[in-house]
């Protein structure tokens, strides 16, 4: 058996459901939904600038500094607060760099910030703002439209700001602690520098020609100083010199000089000067006693006092080869250089 | 424009603390100060610099004051390193090098600091703008070596005839000879000394100041001569000037125009030098 509702239960359901619905209208319209209200902004008659979306009525917006004396390299926090709002979570952050007045004054970074709760009336937009320079002298004010549903229609975009801009003051920058120092990382030795008068020389380059003269005058100052003591001092020696300008002479004194090592020295003497004679004054080859030696330099227009020492000193060297004399070698050869000297000096 | 406050307020100082000299001294007194400011600062290199430009731009004073010693061209070169400019380092060492050319430390000086330029590694760039150093007597002794060395052959040759005309033995014209051999020699070397560097002195000798690019023309608007810009150290030789613009020759014979600000001169020392008028 089915059972079936009284009619006084069966009247009762239509009408509580009118009734709920009537309530669900009634609080829509009173607090409406963020979809509803974001739904509800119309195109038409929008501002083009500075609306974020803000839909209430009686909104207001306001700066809040954290402090109005900023140095100039430092920043201010700076705060927009949105209050009478209905839609908290749709109000768009307004872009400060898109506003010159602002932009002109401040560097602006956006800080984050939380999200308001569905139910929330107020909304914060926090910013970090440095001044450019020290004329920076207020915080310009914000301009900002809404929209208010419960206004006339074609009077429902409201215009509300800030207020009066926010006075600043931008003090000198403090001065910064100096950067940690490096040090100096150079070549050890370009740390070592010369010092004392040496480096006040005038010209390392400029070359004297007093010492050029003094090298080129002392060299054969030296070696005539040297020739003249020498001649002073040796005598002999400088008469045997000029003999030694005769070539002829020159080999009889080398022979001479070479006598005393061979098997016959008085032999090599006499062979020496016959050989010397004969080179000086074409003597001929067949001529070797005193005598024939005689007279053939008398024939050469030698004087009388050197053809006798000449025939002495051969006479001498055959008592030597032949006699038992004591003339020795030594005073033979120096009796040979005398004559071959005499010879030479006439 | 620091260094030369400071240059001015040290010798300032210098003149009311040291005892009076001549104006060498206190120049010199004044960079031997600025010197060692710039050793005791070496921990912080930014004082250590100044305190080292300082110094240079004394070292320069004197140098400009006349006073040309080798070891005063190493003192300015060193300073100018220590003090972060290079290109000044090399202007000081090539001419102390033209003063002194035989000085072996200025010579590794010069290499060294070259060695800091930053020359590219390859390409025809690389082989155009490194220096090519020659090798003569000059470089290897100095005037006092050779002034010795030519008196000590000369007093052997005058010596040797001397006692050729003693002795009349041939031997001694034999070490004349070897003597005179000896001095013929040291003349043919230094003549060939002295065109090398008459050669080389032709066009005067400056070093770019800062990278630049070598232009085709007088004018930035001209193409540039190779892809790459000349490091800052590069030396080169100035053979002309125009409108600002300085016609160079580079080591490896190219040509081309930098812009007269960009580039220190040398001060013309030595044989052959001219000016590019």
């Amino acid at each position: 058996m089915m059972m079936t509702p009284a009619p006084a239960v069966r009247s009762l359901i239509p009408t509580t459901l009118r009734c709920f619905i009537t309530a669900l209208a009634l609080c829509s319209l009173l607090r409406p939904s963020s979809f509803s209200v974001a739904q509800e902004v119309p195109l038409v008659g929008r501002p083009t600038e500075d609306f974020y979306g803000a839909v209430g009525s009686g909104v207001k917006v306001a700066w809040q500094l954290d402090r109005t004396e900023v140095a100039e390299d430092e920043e201010i926090i700076a705060t927009l607060v949105v209050t009478n709002v209905a839609n908290a979570q749709q109000i768009a952050r307004p872009d400060l760099k898109k506003l010159k007045d602002i932009e002109d004054r401040f560097v602006i970074t956006d800080l984050p910030n939380p999200t308001p709760n569905e139910a929330a009336s107020e909304v914060s937009f926090a910013y970090r703002l440095r001044p450019r320079n020290r004329q920076t002298d207020r915080l310009p004010t914000l301009v900002f439209y809404y929209f208010n549903p419960t206004a006339p229609v074609g009077k429902q975009f409201k215009l509300t700001n800030t207020g009066k801009a926010v006075p600043i003051t931008v003090l000198a920058a403090k001065p910064k602690a100096p950067p940690p120092a490096v040090p100096l990382m150079e070549p050890e030795h370009l740390f070592a520098i010369h010092t004392g008068a040496a480096l006040l020389a005038q010209d390392a380059a400029r070359s004297a020609l007093w010492r050029w003269v003094i090298v080129g005058l002392a060299g054969p100052l030296l070696a005539a100083i040297w020739f003249v003591a020498w001649r002073w001092r040796y005598p002999d020696s400088a008469k045997l010199a000029r003999i030694n300008r005769s070539h002829a002479a020159r080999r009889a004194l080398a022979a001479i000089h070479r006598a005393g090592r061979t098997p016959d020295p008085p032999a090599s003497l006499t062979a020496a000067v016959l050989n010397y004679l004969r080179l000086r004054y074409s003597l001929p080859h067949g001529i070797a006693t005193p005598f024939e030696v005689s007279a053939a330099l008398a024939t050469a227009a030698i004087p009388a006092a050197d053809r006798e020492a000449v025939s002495a000193f051969l006479h001498a060297c055959d008592a030597a080869r032949f006699a038992p004399t004591h003339a020795d070698e030594r005073s033979l050869a120096a009796m040979a250089e005398a004559v071959i000297g005499r010879l030479e000096a006439a | 424009m620091k260094p030369a406050i400071a240059l001015l307020a040290l010798m300032m100082v210098s003149a009311t603390s040291a005892s009076p000299g001549s104006a060498g001294e206190l120049l010199l007194n004044t960079a031997e100060r600025a010197f060692a400011a710039g050793i005791a600062h070496r921990h912080d290199s930014e004082k250590a610099r100044t305190a080292f430009a300082t110094a240079a731009a004394a070292y320069d004073e004197l140098w400009h004051s006349g006073f040309h010693s080798p070891e005063l061209a190493q003192n300015r070169a060193n300073a100018h390193r220590l003090a972060g400019h290079l290109p000044q380092a090399i202007v000081a060492l090539n001419e102390g090098i033209a003063v002194a050319p035989w000085s072996r430390p200025l010579q590794v000086a010069l290499e060294e600091a070259r060695a800091a330029v930053a020359y590219p590694n390859a390409g025809d760039l690389a082989t155009q703008c490194r220096p090519r150093p020659h090798a003569s007597i000059g470089n290897r002794m100095s005037a006092a070596e050779a002034w010795l060395i030519v008196a000590l052959l000369w007093l052997i040759v005058c010596l040797a005839i001397a006692r050729y005309a003693m002795t009349r033995q041939p031997r001694w014209l034999g070490f004349a000879g070897l003597g005179g051999i000896g001095l013929l020699t040291m003349g043919v070397l230094w003549w060939h000394d002295h065109q090398l560097r008459a050669h080389a002195n032709r066009y005067p000798l400056v070093v770019l100041a800062r990278d630049s690019m070598l232009r085709r023309g007088n004018a930035a608007s001209f193409p540039a001569r190779f892809e790459a810009p000349l490091p800052a150290g590069v030396e080169v030789r100035e053979r002309a000037m125009r409108s600002g613009w300085i016609q160079v020759e580079l080591a490896g014979g190219a040509i081309g125009w930098l812009p007269e600000s960009r580039v220190f001169r040398t001060q013309p020392i030595g044989p052959g030098v001219a000016s590019a008028e």
